[in-house]
């Protein structure tokens, strides 16, 4: 169990980082004021929804009992 | 023709006037989308038939770890979506009533910016090679430095003979404006010598 929480950990925290470089750049570099006016809070709020929501789903499974289900 | 009013990059001096923003053509990036519309598709595909294929995902316990997987996936797509997204639309190209800025993003850690002002310019060549580029009309445009051995090099541009014109004109505005400049500096001394 202590395994799949640490993968897990990794993988959510890769792309919580990945979603703030990808903010900073769009905030710092961008040349389009217009397009990033209009990409960015899509890309926030998508962004956003998407990372709470796997968080849910993940403990929403019975890891416990699908994994004895699994080993049986 | 574009609207560069939104434009503004870092460096922009106050009075400097942005002509001209290039970036990469659409089919450079189109290879690389291909994959996230590949990975879009099996998400779609594998939310619509799995639980028909696997029955067993309908019981509760399969049903969390099934939408689990299938949001990690889309995550996944999304992300990988802006990463290019992102190489592709922040390498750019940038012309001015000054000089010429290339802005080259090489995935998320790494940014190159390098400049060349007009007057430097001594000879631009383009390079429309083979038949996709050919068809739509994108290319490599060569800026060719005086003081540098290097080509300035503009990669797979959409429409490269016009931006090519385009820089030509500014360099021979640019040229005119200097002689005027030089002219009246001359004539400024020779009245001044005469008094």
């Amino acid at each position: 169990m202590g395994i799949l929480f640490s993968l897990y950990f990794i993988i959510l925290i890769t792309f919580v980082l990945l979603y703030f470089f990808i903010i900073y750049h769009m905030i710092k570099y961008s040349v389009n004021s217009y397009l990033n006016k209009i990409l960015l809070p899509v890309f926030i709020v998508v962004s956003t929804l998407l990372l709470f929501s796997n968080i849910l789903l993940f403990f929403s499974v019975d890891w416990k009992l699908l994994l004895s289900n699994f080993l049986s | 023709m574009k609207n560069l009013t939104n434009y503004h990059f870092d460096g922009q001096k106050s009075d400097e006037k942005i002509l001209l923003v290039a970036h990469r053509h659409w089919f450079d990036i189109f290879s690389q989308l291909l994959l996230v519309f590949a990975m879009l598709l099996l998400f779609i595909g594998s939310y619509a038939s799995f639980p028909v294929l696997f029955p067993v995902i309908e019981k509760a316990i399969y049903r969390n770890l099934f939408l689990f997987l299938e949001n990690l996936f889309f995550i996944f797509a999304w992300m990988l979506f802006f990463l290019i997204w992102i190489d592709y639309y922040f390498d750019v190209w940038i012309v001015t009533d000054r000089r010429i800025v290339n802005i080259e993003q090489k995935g998320l850690f790494s940014r190159e910016v390098s400049e060349l002002e007009l007057e430097n310019i001594q000879d631009i060549t383009t390079d429309v090679k083979g038949v996709i580029p050919t068809f739509l009309n994108y290319g490599d445009l060569f800026v060719q430095t005086a003081a540098e051995k290097e080509r300035f090099r503009f990669h797979n541009v959409p429409n490269p003979y016009t931006i090519k014109d385009m820089i030509m004109n500014l360099q021979k505005k640019y040229e005119d404006k200097e002689e005027n400049q030089f002219g009246e500096m001359l004539q400024k001394k020779i009245r001044h010598e005469e008094v």
